[in-house]
């Protein structure tokens, strides 16, 4: 019986994932995930899986490639971003996950409807500017089935933390506005913290990432959009 | 619709799909040469069969299809030749450390090597190139129902194999949340 109402929802999430959900669908699965936190981390295993394997084989470049230098300009900047988020971070990373080979920003074709908003620092006024930009994305790519991760590691993480997040009602109520924004902390950082005897209790809305960098870098790879905040 | 008319137009969508070809048949036999011989066979027969086809919308699934008729043949006569081939060691790794890239990469290839062969052919139609569920049905010709029961549990399977890989998660489940 159990099984039978949990494996609905279950291959819901695949479909989900896989982009197999008309809209209205769509929107009912992920109000369904906002409301169940075992969901939640369901659909964000599945999806991880799914970013494995598609990381494992890259995306084959095409056969003629023209490229345009607009684009290089964009990836130097997107990789000295990427270096400044490795420096901030605070993680361990493995220096090649930083500037990985073979790995070219220009090649990606970014998406703006898919974006990662990065927060590294402990700073209330950044708090809320992050949050006010993961609404703006939301509500300008809304139609467009926009997906936004706000994506926390060292001090940025005291936004989700119950212990000093001065915002926690906001992000209840974005959540509940937006069920396609996610709220996503680095597990690395919640590891030192919990070393040093600091409560890593975090805010319902949030999920953990093992490590922030490396989030954001298969992400990126995938063609998301990132901005640092 | 846009028909396929001209020798030259048909044989220049084949060769635009020559590499994805390629991705997909190493993500099934693991072996860079077999992969090859494979799209080179896949790609000769699709060019003897082009008037099977009626327009460009379907080739993309029409190939990999015939690409899957390939292997499968491919696969009935190792099995009275030759043994399978031995799935490489794991590297000696600490578990719970972060790994790099090409250790990622590399486990997460072993991982779908370890599938049985449907489940892993439907989870590489699905997530390499997109496929729907109704295409990938029509590929393996497969009913709907099998694509979806393989696919939720080849990804169950990845997921015991793959995801503690990464970093050490804080606590065991239900995670956080619990922990003061």
């Amino acid at each position: 019986m159990m099984h039978e109402e949990k494996r609905e929802p279950i291959s819901e999430l695949h479909a989900l994932v896989d982009g197999e959900l008309d809209d209205e669908r769509r929107s009912e699965v992920l109000a369904q995930v906002a409301a169940d936190p075992a969901l939640a981390r369901e659909l964000c295993d599945l999806r991880r899986v799914k970013e494995l394997v598609q990381f494992a084989w890259p995306e084959p470049a095409p056969m003629e490639r023209p490229e345009p230098p607009r684009r290089r300009w964009g990836a130097a900047a997107l990789a000295a971003g990427l270096m400044l988020v490795a420096f901030l971070a605070g993680c361990w990373v493995a220096p090649r996950m930083v500037a990985p080979e073979g790995f070219r920003l220009a090649d990606v074709n970014q998406d703006p409807a898919r974006v990662l908003l990065y927060l590294g620092e402990s700073d209330p006024r950044r708090f809320k500017r992050a949050l006010e930009k993961a609404q703006s994305l939301m509500e300008r790519y809304q139609a467009r089935g926009a997906e936004v991760y706000l994506v926390t590691s060292a001090g940025g993480v005291d936004l989700l933390r119950t212990a000093t997040s001065p915002l926690a009602d906001e992000i209840r109520a974005l959540k509940a506005r937006y069920p396609a924004l996610h709220f996503v902390a680095c597990n690395n950082t919640l590891f030192n913290l919990r070393r040093k005897g600091l409560p890593v209790r975090l805010v319902q809305e949030a999920e953990v990432a093992p490590s922030a960098v490396g989030f954001v870098v298969e992400h990126l790879e995938q063609g998301w959009t990132f901005m640092a905040i | 619709m846009k028909r396929i008319g001209a020798a030259r137009a048909i044989r220049r969508e084949l060769e635009d799909r020559r590499r994805r070809l390629e991705r997909m048949a190493l993500s099934w036999c693991q072996d860079p040469m077999l992969a090859d011989d494979l799209v080179q066979e896949c790609l000769a027969r699709a060019w003897e069969k082009r008037h099977q086809l009626q327009t460009v919308e379907r080739l993309d699934a029409w190939l990999f299809r015939i690409l899957h008729n390939c292997w499968m043949e491919h696969l009935r006569r190792r099995r009275t030749t030759t043994e399978l081939h031995e799935t490489l060691e794991a590297p000696d790794q600490e578990p719970g450390w972060l790994l790099d890239r090409h250790q990622l990469a590399e486990r997460v290839r072993q991982a779908v090597a370890a599938l049985p062969e449907g489940q892993r052919q439907v989870v590489t139609l699905v997530d390499l190139e997109g496929f729907r569920y109704a295409e990938v049905a029509e590929i393996l010709e497969i009913p709907p129902g099998t694509v979806m029961s393989r696919l939720s549990r080849a990804r169950e399977r990845l997921r015991a194999a793959l995801l503690h890989l990464q970093a050490p998660m804080e606590e065991a489940q239900p995670r956080l949340r619990r922990v003061k």
